[in-house]
């Protein structure tokens, strides 16, 4: 069930009628857990069983990992937990990767491998709970969260449907104290909510789907054939296209949770604004860059064991980072390259403290090059890379500007004048200067544009969906 | 400082956003329906959505009939030319639309020949142009309508009661908003139906089983004769209405060269191994060329000339190709925009198709 789908609509009305009917925060706390695995269960109701099992193994190892006074048996069962959640998501997401290089390995040594047909479906989502899951239980093991939570208050916090396929990945000690305590949202946070909710879709919609899907599509599945001008608008586009995808997913994760008077954390803080590496990834995908740099980066020694570990340590960080996005060694390479440009940062940074660039030459140099390396993330092979990489500087013949190029290409622009300006604003500060019918047009015309943009026969769902 | 979208920790400004949601709504309602109201001045009616989940609704089916099945793939020529319901009737066949508007017929021809349930008859509506294009990547719609049936697959989207109820809602709402007339969507209604000066006519009817009817004596003639013309012989920004503008097709038209008969040959080999794994498990497959009049005909002889394409293509695969305006009982029947039937013609021309190609339930 898409936000963006007819029956995600109704779900949705349903499930917000029948909570503020239901008398009492523990009916309206089991009506959302219903309808979570409801929701969940739209995508295929047999792996709601995964998800259920991931939940009771999570729940239970924790409470004995609090109720543990030996420090080894403490480590073993964290161990256990972590085999449980990391073996699943193994299993179901790289299973095939595995076997797949297994295979290759064993063919460049001679060895005939043939493994038996994998056909597993991705289980929607995995990725995100379970990464939510495994934060709870390496923070009871650290004693920083409690372990006593009600397993159906638990089981929320998991399966919680805003956030349940695709994030924020919202950790336990951030959402599980707010279901524990009885409190229904404000007209404001509803009258947000929806806001959000709104501009998200129209993020996706209008902006993700209409504007930047076709350009990127028609250039990415067959680069040979394009040249300079179509080659970097199709780049440029894929950047805008992935922001405003997943953007306007958390966007509207954020608003469905505030209308039920939960709040998560923000998730983007206009990134192509960022003036560094490390500050883009403070602005991209927050809840994910900082799970990994403290369920990871910092575990593997973060920056308190000298340069070589730092280095080491950002490197891994960032290839396991990659491989999260999906069974592919593009996901990887995307992954090390960002790893590499943030020990380049880090190293030049510490030799070079005057700067060479103005603030806006710094956003634009960050841009590019973090434009230019979505390229191996959107590819499939690397020969699709090097295709894309060449046609970027063929000037051998000048493509010709197609409409939905230069709306591609103004709307890019347009963002990153907008994340410029938004760079240390907030959209709320921004929306209270706006007077009511300011406000008013900006709604109608968020709504109007859904409409135009609605029946076209595109069918993308939300890219991180796959992760 | 948060420069952020959400109020995680930081309090929310008070404003009234439940007013400004339910006034925004209000303003959005009121201009939708003043585009209906628009729509239905102008003589719009609400018609069936050709959508890529109808689409696969139909290419679903297809795999569930068997023997019986008698599958169309191929472009908007087979869409405007032939009537589902007369073909099931005549033919005592199970008939499937699977052409796409637009798309070739290639990428729909492997889906079908991978499919080991397909086995019974599939007519492939035969354009030399398609086949060029296929060598080139260029597939139309076909490919992504293609892609978006193959990811559905695991979802069982033809058993999945969810789905199912999705495409149930979306094709309600959308078969009974004129904003979606003819599979258009609200944007391009706005944009070539509700905006432009002179006032544009629905002349194209989609039916629930994906068949369409055009009706050309909406249309003013010969003005969109040139208009597709020109578009097809790579014309742009002429006036179409114009005295001297045959003339200027005409003289463009003398120095189009033929395609590159190497790249066709590619696409002619693949084709024929799809056949040859459709017929492997018992099905057919049946090549129909449909009618095409004047300008438009006389184009596609100068560029997919039939010595070094048709014949090509018949040796290669071993197949002949029906070709309507070279077969008696089919040659008199004129596109009156140079590529498509109108909806008067047909039932005729379906009925005489069974005839020319021998399926007929009770052979007259």
């Amino acid at each position: 069930m898409l936000f963006n789908s007819y029956s995600f609509f109704i779900f949705f009305i349903v499930v917000y009628g029948l909570f503020w009917l239901l008398p009492g925060w523990p009916a309206k706390k089991i009506l959302l857990l219903i309808a979570s695995y409801f929701f969940y269960a739209a995508w295929n109701p047999l792996y709601v069983l995964i998800l259920l099992a991931s939940t009771i193994i999570d729940w239970w190892l924790a409470r004995v990992i609090a109720g543990a006074e030996d420090a080894v048996k403490r480590k073993l069962l964290l161990i256990g937990s972590l085999t449980c959640n990391l073996g699943l998501l193994g299993y179901f997401k790289y299973g095939h990767f595995l076997l797949e290089n297994f295979q290759a390995w064993c063919s460049a040594f001679g060895i005939h491998y043939q493994p038996l047909p994998f056909d597993i479906v991705l289980p929607i989502g995995i990725s995100f709970y379970t990464f939510a899951s495994l934060s709870y239980t390496v923070d009871v093991y650290r004693k920083e969260i409690k372990s006593d939570w009600k397993f159906t208050d638990y089981a929320l916090f998991v399966s919680f449907f805003p956030h349940l396929v695709a994030g924020p990945i919202v950790r336990a000690s951030v959402l599980l104290p707010q279901i524990e305590k009885p409190k229904l949202p404000s007209i404001n946070q509803i009258g947000w909510g929806f806001v959000f909710l709104c501009l998200g879709l129209v993020s996706k919609v209008v902006m993700a789907d209409t504007v930047f899907t076709p350009v990127v599509d028609r250039v990415f599945t067959a680069p040979e054939k394009f040249c300079f001008v179509d080659a970097w608008i199709a780049v440029l586009s894929f950047s805008g296209q992935i922001y405003y995808d997943f953007s306007g997913y958390s966007l509207c994760a954020i608003g469905l949770a505030l209308s039920f008077g939960f709040y998560f954390p923000d998730n983007f803080r206009y990134p192509y604004a960022a003036k560094s590496f490390s500050d883009f990834w403070r602005r991209w995908h927050i809840s994910l860059s900082s799970w990994l740099r403290d369920y990871l980066y910092i575990p593997l020694g973060g920056n308190r064991h000298g340069e070589a570990r730092t280095y080491l340590s950002l490197m891994l960080t960032m290839l396991i980072g990659g491989l999260w996005h999906g069974a592919s060694w593009m996901f990887v390479l995307w992954g090390g390259m960002h790893g590499l440009y943030l020990a380049l940062e880090r190293k030049l940074q510490s030799v070079r403290q005057s700067p060479i660039l103005s603030d806006t030459g710094k956003r634009l140099c960050i841009f590019i090059v973090i434009t230019v390396t979505w390229i191996p993330f959107r590819c499939n092979t690397l020969q699709q890379t090097w295709s894309i990489m060449r046609s970027l500087f063929d000037v051998s013949a000048i493509d010709a500007f197609t409409p939905n190029s230069i709306v591609a290409l103004a709307a890019i622009f347009s963002t990153l004048i907008w994340h410029s300006y938004m760079r240390q604003r907030r959209l709320e500060n921004v929306l209270a200067t706006v007077n009511q019918i300011g406000k008013v047009a900006v709604i109608s015309s968020s709504l109007c544009a859904l409409y135009l943009c609605s029946g076209s026969n595109n069918t993308n769902a939300f890219i991180y969906f796959q992760f | 400082m948060h420069s952020s979208t959400s109020n995680f920790d930081h309090p929310l400004p008070d404003s009234s956003w439940i007013k400004i949601l339910a006034y925004g709504l209000c303003t959005f309602i009121a201009i939708a329906t003043m585009m209906e109201a628009d729509l239905a001045h102008l003589g719009y009616q609400a018609t069936a959505v050709d959508s890529v989940e109808k689409w696969g609704s139909e290419r679903d089916r297809a795999s569930t009939i068997g023997k019986n099945a008698l599958i169309w793939t191929g472009a908007s020529r087979g869409q405007l030319g032939i009537d589902i319901a007369l073909l099931r009737k005549k033919t005592g066949l199970e008939p499937i639309q699977l052409a796409i508007d637009g798309g070739s017929f290639v990428p729909v021809l492997k889906d079908l020949a991978d499919d080991p349930k397909i086995t019974g008859t599939v007519i492939v509506d035969y354009q030399a142009e398609y086949l060029y294009k296929f060598a080139l990547h260029e597939y139309g719609p076909s490919e992504q309508w293609e892609h978006y049936y193959a990811s559905q697959q695991p979802l069982h989207r033809s058993d999945n009661l969810l789905l199912r109820f999705e495409d149930g809602i979306s094709e309600t709402l959308h078969e009974h908003l004129l904003s979606y007339a003819d599979s258009s969507n609200p944007f391009l209604t706005l944009r070539y139906r509700i905006f432009p000066q002179t006032a544009s006519r629905q002349y194209v009817v989609t039916n629930a089983d994906r068949s369409r009817m055009a009706d050309y004596g909406k249309l003013s003639m010969p003005t969109t004769y040139y208009r597709r013309a020109a578009s097809y012989i790579g014309i742009k920004d002429e006036n179409a209405s114009a005295k001297d503008f045959e003339q200027r097709l005409r003289a463009k038209l003398a120095t189009l060269q033929p395609r590159d008969g190497v790249t066709f040959l590619e696409s002619v080999e693949y084709t024929k191994q799809l056949i040859d794994k459709i017929e492997a498990r018992g099905g057919k497959v049946i090549f129909v060329e449909m009618p095409v009049s004047g300008l438009i005909a006389e184009a596609e002889e100068r560029l997919y000339p039939r010595a070094q394409f048709l014949e090509v293509f018949e040796r290669i695969t071993g197949k002949t190709v029906l070709v309507s305006n070279e077969t008696p009982m089919l040659k008199d029947f004129i596109c009156p925009d140079g590529s498509h039937l109108d909806m008067r013609d047909r039932s005729q021309f379906t009925a005489k198709l069974i005839d020319a190609l021998g399926l007929a339930k009770h052979p007259q």
